[in-house]
């Protein structure tokens, strides 16, 4: 096994253990559970004893009164008891409604049963009835709101209803009505249109279930005596309903523990497999360098040099073997101590696969095997741990070259298929057996077999490849014609699944304002603060409440769902209040219960509102930073700024003489900004340039509300460059005049482009002049100096450092030191040397790597 | 002279390798093979005196060469000792049930192997002794 297969093999295990601590957990839970249901069971059978206890006593007292009756309730009770002893529900629910029509002495019988899933009750059991009376029945189930509809207080009898015909509760004709005609009747009898419901009483006091009769055998309308039997009988049907739904949940409840039992069971043998194939792994070198030391000892003194250098080299690369064997396993603890994360970014999956070709060269061209990369496409952004993602393909690629004999020849096919991007890894090799392919994806599977060793490489990175591609939302497969090659198809969502934008078509704050609109500012809002999780609220200002109008990362029942108070809640405040709110912690905060948040993950949430004049109109949320850390106040002013420019939109697109032409503008200014974040991105950690800038100029003592005016101006400065054709930067050389024309306009077609957005003109002015020098050469107005506004000199250095540091495709990028001394070079003709100075300050302060680039990174 | 010949299996050749010198400076002839197929070649051609026999092996893996040895009739009389990185209880008892006579856990130093190989060979060597007289 070489190191990469145990380094993954590391991994595997440590996904399998972080796996068994989750099963584990959930078994406990679930014992709980099934210990609870145990309980109430127990619980149950008290209710039944006493349930006989006071039917016995009934039956005593009746018996005194009348021979009848008695009889009638020894039926009753024979039927009760038999219907206690019998757990299958619907010859349980036969057997009443035939007590009823035998015992109690009503013809016809209905009863039934609440679904709780639909929220209607079905037609469960009937005496008395003929197949079509049953058809129909069965054919409509009552919706709950419907039969409480009926139950008013003036047709109570005991806990029962009886709506006597005269009311016309239904009109004339009741459309439900399954009854026969039963022929004239006297004033005061039993007519066919009277209804007596005796409902099904569930633990919380409302209807599980009610049983409906009619045409009694003695014509009279019901006694307070009919109606308790009636309950007598109902509470057996409650009694055996209930009864019926415990043992579903112990039998479900049992087979998943038996399930989650077998799982377990299953995990810890591969646990114990992989114990010893690491041990294996590791005691292979230490029984290596012992050899060798032992054989040097035995040989000091000994004239021949060549073989002690010759064992000495084997011993530091053994040696090397091992170390690396323990980092791998020192990361594995750290995998099972739960600490690992999945740390997704967005990146170029074009990037990652030129990057495994060039580490797989070396070891296909002494196979000479032809390893290509084909694509349809140059930009593929996925949002994925794009280390995982890499290891997967990389992964992938190995096997294919270790498979393939001389001569052959390895692909990896990039192509997009609607919101997915799917690799292709082809290879020319010996292929698998079609017994085997099912099976290549099994954890361990082959750690153990002939083949694995035979073809070191195989095996377990299958496996870990299959559980990191399906942690991504994604799907992976295996096609082989033995003898021929073998096809590996990675499929990967290009966003998490759930981000897409999900709008709820009720309401907008305007007419004018339409949905794209409002689609467009939650993916602004998300894009641009790197939030998995935005949406958008409005106020509904009849009912007072909030409404989330879009959304980005919640699940459509949440959108459609969720209605908020005025002054509950988060957002609830915010809206109230017209004040941002930013929560690091929410379990740490005193205001707000952990009510309401199930859908978010994260613990960090912020929220702002967005207002016209001074109306509340919104509430935009963010949770869930891509990054996985809390929001700062620094994010927190620049969706201040994000919702203030939402706002203008809108207003633009629905001011009273608005055109289409103006609204179309608006909804363009937020497609910019959407694209431009997108763009940047590729290139950077979003919201790293507004980081800088802000750090700078607080050095540089701006205020406030100048910082928030820079954060924002810092992230969208660029916007204009959208209409340069992106090749054009990607190329060496001088620019050709028209070009360079584009690229002189950009500050000024940003400016263009905002404008139906902007308010604030400083903004404007920023953006304009974040390429003019100090010596006046720069463009486009050829200010000098203090001319300049001063968040512009921020941002003339923060993006010059940033594009010498990232490089360019025809230019290496510099390191940190050499892009500092540049800067310093250029500080007076071109940059302001007090912000070169306060850059360096704040970048020799800062300890966090996102704000210092290595070489490497970039 | 030789004191035996010895043929040493392991897949990993820096083992192969030092059990070579280690033996040959103790004055065997050691005979290699990196997997179990060609373990079991050898053995067709060469008779050893003795097998260091890995168990973890591509192909055929040591416990079923082990069983091949001493099956065969030309072959059974062969002391074993097998290498194993596993150490489990469970493992050891499988190694005597296919008939291994000694069982050396990795990692382990040349010289108790040298020490373990020179008494079973030892013993052996009595044993034909014993017989033929």
């Amino acid at each position: 096994m070489t190191s990469i297969e145990l380094s993954w093999a590391l991994a595997a295990s440590a996904l399998l253990l972080y796996e068994a601590g989750r099963r584990r957990r959930s078994l406990s839970r679930e014992l709980k559970g099934l210990r609870g249901s145990l309980e109430s069971a127990v619980q149950r059978n008290d209710q039944l004893s006493h349930a006989a206890e006071e039917m016995g006593r009934l039956y005593r007292d009746q018996l005194l009164t009348s021979r009848q009756r008695a009889g009638r309730l020894r039926k009753v009770l024979e039927i009760a008891t038999s219907i206690n002893s019998n757990l299958s529900l619907d010859k349980v629910l036969h057997e009443i409604v035939h007590a009823v029509q035998g015992a109690v002495g009503y013809r016809i019988v209905l009863l039934r049963v609440l679904n709780s899933r639909s929220g209607a009750y079905e037609a469960r059991a009937f005496a008395g009835l003929d197949r079509n009376a049953i058809t129909k029945l069965e054919e409509y189930d009552v919706p709950k709101a419907e039969f409480e509809s009926w139950l008013r207080n003036e047709f109570k009898i005991g806990h029962s209803y009886f709506i006597p015909h005269e009311r016309k509760l239904w009109g004339d004709h009741d459309p439900h009505s399954y009854t026969p005609d039963l022929g004239e009747r006297a004033e005061g009898e039993w007519h066919q249109e009277d209804v007596l419901f005796v409902p099904l009483a569930g633990k919380d006091g409302s209807a599980i279930g009610y049983l409906s009769v009619d045409d009694p055998a003695d014509r009279r309308r019901p006694a307070r005596e009919v109606v308790e039997m009636l309950e007598i009988l109902a509470n057996h049907a409650v009694v055996a309903l209930q009864n019926a739904a415990m043992v579903e949940r112990l039998q479900e409840s049992m087979s998943r523990l038996e399930e989650a039992t077998e799982r377990a069971e299953e995990l810890n043998e591969l646990k114990s497999n992989f114990v010893s194939t690491v041990s294996h792994e590791l005691r292979t070198p230490v029984t290596v360098i012992q050899g060798y030391v032992e054989a040097l000892q035995q040989n000091v003194g000994s004239a021949n040099v060549g073989m002690q250098r010759d064992f000495l080299r084997v011993i530091h690369e053994q040696n090397e073997k091992l170390n690396n064997l323990i980092v791998a396993i020192l990361d594995l603890t750290q995998f099972e101590s739960g600490r690992f994360r999945m740390s997704r970014e967005p990146f170029n999956l074009v990037d990652v696969i030129d990057e495994v070709v060039g580490i797989l060269k070396p070891s296909a061209e002494p196979k000479r095997i032809a390893l290509a990369a084909v694509r349809d496409v140059a930009e593929v952004v996925l949002e994925a741990d794009r280390n995982l993602v890499r290891r997967v393909l990389h992964n992938l690629g190995t096997n294919a070259i270790t498979f393939t004999p001389e001569g052959g020849a390895v692909t990896f096919r990039l192509r997009t298929e609607g919101r997915h991007a799917q690799v292709v890894v082809e290879d020319t090799g010996i292929g698998i057996a079609p017994e085997e392919i099912q099976r290549v994806f099994d954890r361990f599977y082959q750690s153990n077999s002939g083949l694995s060793r035979e073809y070191p490489g195989v095996g377990l990175g299958l496996s870990i490849a299959k559980s990191i591609v399906e942690w991504h939302g994604g799907e992976i497969t295996a096609e082989s014609e033995p003898g021929h090659g073998s096809r590996f198809t990675v499929t990967l969502p290009v966003t998490p699944s759930d981000a897409s934008v999900i709008t709820h078509a009720t309401w907008s704050p305007s007419r004018s304002v339409s949905d794209h609109l409002t689609r467009l500012t939650i993916e602004m809002v998300a894009e641009v603060m790197n939030a998995r999780i935005a949406s958008l609220m409005l106020v509904d200002g009849e009912r007072e409440e909030l409404f989330i109008k879009a959304a980005r990362g919640l699940r459509e029942e949440v959108v459609c769902g969720t209605r908020i108070k005025m002054g509950d809640s988060i957002a609830g405040w915010v809206a109230k209040h017209g004040q941002p709110l930013l929560v690091t912690d929410i379990e740490d905060d005193p205001r707000f219960g952990r009510r309401n948040h199930h859908q978010y993950e994260t613990k960090s949430l912020l929220s702002v509102p967005v207002k016209i004049g001074d109306r509340v109109v919104g509430v935009i949320n963010i949770n869930n930073k891509i990054s996985c850390t809390p929001f700062t106040e620094d994010d927190q002013s620049l969706l201040t700024s994000l919702a203030e420019r939402v706002a203008r939109a809108w207003e633009h697109a629905s001011a009273h003489e608005a055109t289409a032409d103006q609204a179309e503008q608006a909804t363009k200014a937020l497609a910019a900004i959407i694209d431009h974040t997108r763009r940047s991105k590729l290139r950077l950690t979003a919201g790293t340039m507004a980081l800088r800038a802000t750090a700078v100029g607080r050095r540089l003592g701006l205020d406030e509300e100048e910082t928030r005016v820079l954060a924002y101006a810092a992230t969208i400065h660029d916007v204009g460059m959208a209409h340069v054709s992106p090749g054009v930067l990607h190329e060496p050389g001088q620019l050709d005049s028209e070009t360079w024309e584009q690229v002189a306009q950009h500050p000024a077609r940003g400016v263009e482009l905002l404008k139906p957005i902007e308010f604030q003109s400083q903004v404007s002015e920023i953006i304009l002049a974040h390429h003019e020098r100090m010596d006046g050469r720069g463009y486009p107005r050829g200010l000098q100096g203090a001319e300049i506004p001063l968040p512009s000199r921020v941002i003339a250095v923060v993006d010059a450092y940033e594009s010498m540091t990232l490089g360019r495709p025809y230019r290496a990028a510099m390191a940190h030191v050499e892009a500092m001394a540049e800067l310093f070079r250029c500080a007076g003709p071109q940059f302001d040397p007090t912000v070169v100075e306060a850059f360096a300050q704040v970048m020799a302060e800062t300890e966090d790597t996102k704000l210092v680039r290595t070489p490497e990174a970039a | 002279m030789s004191k035996g010949r010895i043929l040493v299996v392991d897949d990993e050749i820096y083992i192969v390798h030092i059990l070579d010198f280690s033996l040959g400076m103790e004055g065997y002839e050691v005979l290699t093979a990196l997997d179990g197929e060609q373990a079991l070649e050898r053995l067709k051609n060469d008779k050893p005196d003795l097998i260091v026999l890995d168990i973890m092996m591509p192909k055929v893996d040591g416990y079923e060469v082990c069983r091949a040895i001493k099956s065969d009739p030309e072959t059974q009389h062969i002391p074993v000792i097998l290498l194993s990185a596993k150490g489990r209880n469970v493992d050891q008892k499988m190694g005597f049930d296919v008939g291994a006579d000694d069982y050396i856990t990795k990692p382990f130093s040349p010289r108790k192997l040298v020490e373990r190989i020179n008494s079973l060979l030892g013993q052996a060597v009595s044993e034909k002794t014993n017989t033929s007289t």
